[in-house]
């Protein structure tokens, strides 16, 4: 599977495409940028059986680290059954209609977000949720973190199998784990 | 067109023999302008007429953009790059070229409906003269065109009277096309105003189309009990004959079933359908039978049942050509907009075309001739049917076939990147090649029917063939009832149902609608309607959605249509139609406001719309949207106030209209009794919304379902549904309940232990509910002061 290329094969970008996450360090340091994180899951958090437990542990950590959670469409209470605290739950569109108005300050009126996680969509439907994005918040660093490039994101996983996907979150997750004692950011990673 | 619209005026002739004063006459115009309703505001309105309420509701409910990707590729100045607010080189933005985007789709829903109905018209005059009479429901249907009515300000009574309808809707679709012109309109918001200008169009062209054939065909006629007709191939009988019909334009087929009938071949012969032209025919004839949705047209070509293949119009694949001549049956193209490549054989000898269509000399002919179509299609469907017996010819390969193409598959993955739903084909091959077929079989449920699997493999491999073939079982067994589209609502039904549903009382009405682009099978539509349904809700469907809501069974074997009545009532599943029927629903609403309220419709648009807005709990749920005709259909909701849920794929429509619960000043209206100013909370929250889920929409709709106009107990009925589906699909209370409760007493009583905590930490104080309007000429009209 080719690298960046979008994984439907008839969808095509544009002028500006996404950064290949080649390494977790990338997605350290916009965490460490960031002020106001979030990650946003999709419902195929839950209903892809492959990748709930890893997103849920990702999602988990990520809420340890600063990020608030929000998720999408009818999840809301088997991502709490997880243990995990989210922070809202709103249709899809909702949150990105939400995350392109400048004025609107999150769900406890902290402030816009600026950095974005997505994961848990439909290849086609997180096409569109980041085109919106994209279009709509160009100041807001949007990452993909499911398993096919999207080139409207700011930074995306290229296309891979979901073993390989795994592993790239296991590395991403042992790295924020480990990131007090370990590891060091080369200049340009960003 | 030898019709012309001649008005002439004398003021004052003299003459020898004696003098006129003020001598009016009139050609062409509508028999029925005698009507003594009082005009409204906007009769035959151009697309700045109702400006003013569009940016009223788009002041509400906001766009937001989508784009595919970041270019605009219209003219050759381009392609421009419209990303990070850059602009084109005509100076268009991204939000206003994605909106004239959506514009264009709805101008090409619009204008289809519109020809749609010009054909049909042009046909029935021709056939049974211009003062042929409208009928759609007898004396159970006086207000017998609402849609009409309402934006046109006249009454039409004949087949004629809907020409002059027809040449209206044309030269406005024509000027909202000049409008997507490089160089002309260039706000995002009018680009929208104009979009639901399309979709308002749209349902008329959809009343014009339907009424004209209910009136000629003698179609059912607002009949709550019309029959159950057959749907799924399994209930085709392969031994006989079988003629496949495809599209939406009727005539054709329904020459055909005539002719068959005229030389007793009924018995004989199957006239099977997909699409709305099977729903059409099956309300013309009972015994024809429905294959299936649009899905359906490759899976049922490539199992080689039909002996001939007759298309009109809209929707049609095109490359049933190809996959006809794959099963050596006959194609019959009969449309001017589907011409298909074939040679026009409309002036030659009946007895020739049938020679050339089962010699295979020709593929295929053009016959822009209904009847003729009629007589060539069965004729030729029988010699075909015998050569084709001989031969035996089905595309769907054996299970041993099957294995030996699975075994091809390299696992390239390009099936999988075409997929639009995302199966894992590659996987499914992987282990159909071992033998198991279980998961090739489990796509099939899931599969839309596009075959863009088979274009993509390297391998040649027929990959839809395998999923058909890996289902046969499923195949065989899909044997359902749908009930026949029964056309209007009649007048009685409106005026039982109104009170409840603008109280709130019947808790809502929720239109299925749209195309079989689902994201996870049809029977989620049978799901959905089952629920609202089971709730007390009206369940309202049409086309495709029609048919997918008939192919289900509950535990007792039996199909939602055997389940539920067909009453326009708490409880019902109302099959409408086809396609063009779905001016039956919005006509539902607009006669809510006519019938049970005595508002005036005649050319009073934007009243009507303030009122169904406000009052009546409808809300559309297009699962699978697929066409610009889809578009335009749920422009016309839209411009009535009428939200349209959509699933995930319809997010490709690339432009939502959202409102913002928590921009509470978005949430007034005034009170028509007073002219104050009264804060009402979301309702309807959105008025174009993706779902990612059956879930989702399931909750949405019963939250959209809720306006100003609830009465407590209406609106506490709605909150019961609401709370309970949100607690049950989501597993938790929802966070938004607090604004839709305006005082104790919209407090569902079941529920006041669990909610009257959240509601005293929110210190909600008490609303009034209005008697709601967006429009401060409704304070005027009623006798209200401003506020």
């Amino acid at each position: 599977m080719s690298g960046q290329d979008s994984w439907l094969r008839a969808e095509t970008g544009g002028t500006k495409q996404a950064s290949v996450i080649s390494k977790p360090e990338v997605l350290l340091a916009l965490m460490r940028k960031a002020k106001r994180p979030v990650v946003i899951i999709g419902h195929e958090t839950m209903t892809d059986s492959l990748r709930t437990a890893i997103l849920i542990r990702l999602v988990s950590l990520l809420q340890e680290k600063g990020f608030d959670v929000i998720c999408t469409s009818h999840i809301a209470g088997q991502v709490i059954s997880h243990g995990v605290t989210i922070s809202g739950s709103f249709g899809s569109m909702e949150i990105i209609d939400r995350l392109r108005d400048p004025s609107w300050a999150g769900p406890y009126g902290k402030g816009q977000y600026d950095l974005v996680f997505i994961a848990g969509f439909s290849y086609s439907l997180g096409w569109l949720l980041m085109s919106g994005l994209k279009q709509g918040a160009p100041d807001t660093k949007v990452v993909s973190l499911d398993y096919r490039y999207q080139p409207h994101a700011s930074w995306s996983y290229t296309n891979m199998k979901t073993d390989r996907w795994k592993e790239e979150i296991e590395r991403f997750l042992n790295l924020i784990l480990s990131e007090n004692t370990q590891t060091k950011l080369e200049d340009g990673d960003v | 067109m030898n019709r012309k619209n001649i008005h002439i005026h004398l003021s004052e002739a003299k003459s020898s023999d004696g003098s006129l004063k003020d001598l009016e006459i009139h050609v062409g115009k509508v028999k029925g302008e005698q009507w003594d309703e009082k005009e409204g505001p906007t009769p035959f309105p151009d697309h700045t007429a109702l400006r003013n309420w569009d940016r009223k509701l788009l002041s509400r409910y906001k766009p937001l953009y989508l784009p595919f990707c970041d270019l605009c590729c219209l003219c050759t100045y381009g392609k421009c790059d419209l990303s990070g607010g850059k602009r084109g080189a005509c100076g268009i933005s991204m939000e206003a070229q994605q909106s004239r985007i959506v514009l264009l789709a709805a101008c090409i829903g619009a204008a289809t409906h519109i020809s749609h109905g010009r054909h049909m018209v042009s046909h029935l005059v021709d056939r049974m003269g211009r003062r042929t009479p409208i009928d759609v429901g007898g004396s159970s249907v006086d207000v017998e065109a609402p849609v009409t009515r309402l934006v046109c300000g006249i009454k039409p009574k004949t087949l004629g009277d809907l020409e002059i309808v027809l040449d209206y809707l044309e030269s406005q679709v024509t000027d909202l096309l000049a409008a997507a012109h490089t160089g002309q309109e260039s706000d995002p918001i009018d680009f929208e105003s104009k979009v639901f200008h399309a979709g308002m169009l749209d349902h008329v062209g959809l009343e014009i189309a339907d009424m004209a054939q209910i009136s000629a065909f003698n179609l059912p006629k607002a009949d709550p009990e019309a029959g159950l007709v057959d749907l799924g191939p399994g209930t085709i009988n392969p031994d006989k004959p079988v003629i496949l019909v495809i599209g939406h334009n009727v005539p054709p087929a329904i020459d055909i079933i005539k002719y068959s009938r005229e030389h007793d071949l009924s018995e004989k012969i199957e006239v099977t359908g997909i699409c709305c032209t099977a729903i059409d025919l099956t309300r013309f004839d009972p015994g024809a039978k429905i294959v299936g949705p649009i899905s359906w047209q490759l899976r049922y070509i490539r199992s080689g049942v039909p002996d001939l293949i007759v298309v009109d119009e809209q929707c049609v694949r095109a490359d049933l050509l190809i996959e006809a001549g794959n099963i050596m049956a006959p194609l019959i193209a009969t449309s001017s907009k589907n011409c298909a490549g074939l040679v026009d054989r409309t002036g030659d000898n009946p007895d020739d075309i049938v020679a050339d269509l089962v010699s295979g000399t020709v593929p295929g002919v053009l016959i822009l001739d209904p009847e003729k179509v009629g007589e060539v299609a069965v004729r030729a469907c029988i010699e075909s049917h015998k050569n084709r017996q001989a031969q035996k010819i089905c595309l769907i390969p054996s299970r041993e076939e099957l294995a030996d193409y699975a075994k091809r598959c390299s696992g390239c993955m390009e099936c999988a990147r075409a997929c639009p739903n995302e199966t894992p084909i590659p996987d499914a091959m992987k282990i159909a090649a071992t033998g198991d077929l279980s998961l090739l079989s489990e796509i099939y449920d899931i599969c839309i029917g596009c075959g863009r699997c088979d274009d993509a493999c390297n391998k040649e491999i027929p990959v839809h063939s395998l999923l058909v073939a890996a289902a046969r079982d499923k195949v065989t067994d899909e044997k359902y009832l749908v009930r026949a589209g029964r056309g209007a609502i009649q007048d009685i039904e409106i005026r039982e149902a109104g009170g409840p549903i603008v109280l709130g009382e019947i808790p809502g009405v929720v239109a299925f609608v749209g195309c079989a682009n689902f994201p996870k099978g049809a029977f989620e539509v049978a799901e959905m309607a089952r629920e609202f349904s089971k709730r007390r809700y009206i369940s309202v469907a049409s086309g495709c959605s029609a048919m997918a809501i008939g192919m289900y069974r509950n535990e007792e074997g039996q199909t939602p249509y055997e389940e539920f009545h067909g009453r326009f009532d708490a409880g019902g599943i109302v099959n409408v139609g086809s396609c063009v029927s779905n001016a039956h629903i919005s006509g539902a609403a607009i006669k809510i406001a006519s019938i049970f309220a005595k508002r005036n419709l005649r050319g009073n648009y934007e009243e009507i719309a303030d009122y169904v807005h406000n009052r009546v709990g409808a809300v559309g749920v297009a699962w699978g949207a697929m066409s610009q005709k889809a578009a335009a259909i749920a422009a016309g909701f839209w411009r009535l106030g009428i939200p349209v849920v959509v699933g995930p794929h319809g997010a490709k429509y690339r432009r939502m209209l959202m409102g913002r619960k928590d921009h509470g000043e978005d949430w007034y209206v005034y009170d028509s009794r007073t002219g104050e100013k009264v804060e009402v909370g979301p309702v309807p929250e959105h008025l174009f919304v993706t779902a990612e889920t059956k879930e989702e929409a399931m909750v949405l709709v019963a939250k959209l379902c809720m306006r100003p106009n609830d009465t407590s107990r209406g609106r506490s009925m709605k909150l019961t549904h609401y709370i309970d589906l949100h607690k049950r699909l989501y597993g938790i209370l929802p966070d938004d309940i607090h604004l839709f409760i305006r005082s104790n007493a919209d407090i569902p009583i079941t529920m006041k232990d669990e909610l009257l905590p959240i509601i005293q930490e929110k210190g909600i104080k008490d609303k009034i509910i209005p008697d709601p309007t967006l429009l401060e000429s409704q304070v005027r009209a009623r006798g209200g002061g401003k506020g």
